[in-house]
């Protein structure tokens, strides 16, 4: 799964995903791929379940892009833990994810394959998202 | 060879922030820019949409403006990123003899002798390559011939791609256009292992504070 190999500070605040996504919002590689409508937390989890479906689904054929990386850490307390003793240990991480964001793509492999690999890689994340294409970007 | 595509567009006095009200009575804020003064545009959004479909970036573009008639290409489209509404498109105007550099469109045609013996596929790695030609003759695609690929270890680069006359390529000759595929075995992925989430490596401040707390 992915998460990152060093970082600066162990924890951090939960922040603000306030309005669009300033990049990452034109397909770069792919021709078809999956864009989120709704601003949202994606763990390292939810986008390998993606991963799995769409190349499950692609049959290995052709070629995937995941656009987000979890380089948020998010941390949680043990259970039946009492309040206090400061911050929880780092349970998993995320990928802070706004609107208009490209998540994954995918190319060489026929439209009715890329678009039900996507389709099936939707179910496993939290947010809106569509599948966007580069025919159909006018 | 570029076919002219004509669009009407009205001169536009209201710039800066206060383009949302256009774009909320359905009008497209522009720009025609080059050889000269620029000349700000608004232009009705469904009719701009469909010039935009046919032409793109690629195809010449006539702008009617208040009498005056401007040959250009278009530069750039911004688009609302989950919507697609165009918010707002730069006209570039073009002399007819002078050279531009545009992109043009990577297209695969034929097939490769390896798919057809069940191998595997081809696919394309570069989807775009920069041009530079005079206006008239501008191309938005350019074809790439797989069946050129005669092994799975060969490679089509940039400098192999056909180009119609008076067009040049500026993109890098060896720079790679294909990439073989080939079909997959069909092994199953093995398990991979995952590290704990908290067992990443922490770099300045936080791992003093680790240290300090144990």
């Amino acid at each position: 799964m992915l998460m990152p190999k060093r970082v600066k500070y162990r924890k951090q605040f939960r922040g603000r995903m306030k309005g669009q996504a300033k990049g990452g919002v034109e397909l770069q590689h792919g021709e078809y791929g999956l864009q989120a409508l709704e601003p949202g937390w994606i763990t390292s989890r939810q986008i390998e379940a993606v991963r799995r479906a769409m190349v499950r689904k692609m049959r290995r054929r052709g070629k995937y892009w995941i656009r987000i990386f979890p380089d948020k850490p998010v941390t949680a307390k043990p259970a039946e833990t009492r309040m206090g003793k400061g911050k929880g240990s780092v349970d998993h991480w995320v990928a802070v994810v706004k609107p208009g964001r490209i998540m994954f793509e995918i190319a060489g492999v026929p439209e009715d394959v890329a678009r039900e690999a996507l389709d099936l890689g939707k179910y496993k994340l939290p947010i809106r998202t569509q599948i966007i294409s580069r025919e159909e970007a006018l | 060879m570029s076919d002219r595509l004509t669009i009407e567009a009205e001169p536009r006095t209201i710039i800066g922030k206060q383009v949302g009200a256009l774009r909320r009575a359905g009008l497209v804020p522009g720009v025609i820019y080059g050889q000269g003064s620029a000349v700000h545009v608004q232009i009705e959004a469904k009719p701009l949409r469909r010039v935009l479909r046919v032409a793109g970036k690629t195809h010449l573009i006539d702008v009617k403006v208040a009498g005056q008639q401007y040959t250009t290409l278009v530069r750039e489209i911004q688009q609302h990123p989950t919507r697609g509404d165009v918010q707002h498109v730069d006209f570039m105007k073009v002399d007819m003899h002078q050279k531009i550099t545009s992109e043009a469109k990577l297209v695969a045609v034929g097939v490769a002798a390896p798919t057809r013996a069940g191998l595997g596929e081809p696919v394309l790695i570069l989807r775009s390559v920069e041009i530079e030609c005079l206006p008239d003759a501008l191309v938005s695609e350019i074809e790439v011939d797989l069946s050129m690929i005669t092994s799975p270890d060969h490679t089509i680069y940039v400098k192999d791609l056909q180009v119609p006359p008076g067009v040049t390529i500026l993109t890098d000759p060896d720079e790679a256009v294909t990439l073989f595929e080939y079909v997959p075995t069909g092994e199953e992925e093995a398990e991979e292992y995952v590290p704990s989430a908290d067992s990443v490596e922490v770099i300045g401040r936080g791992k003093r504070e680790e240290e300090f707390e144990d």
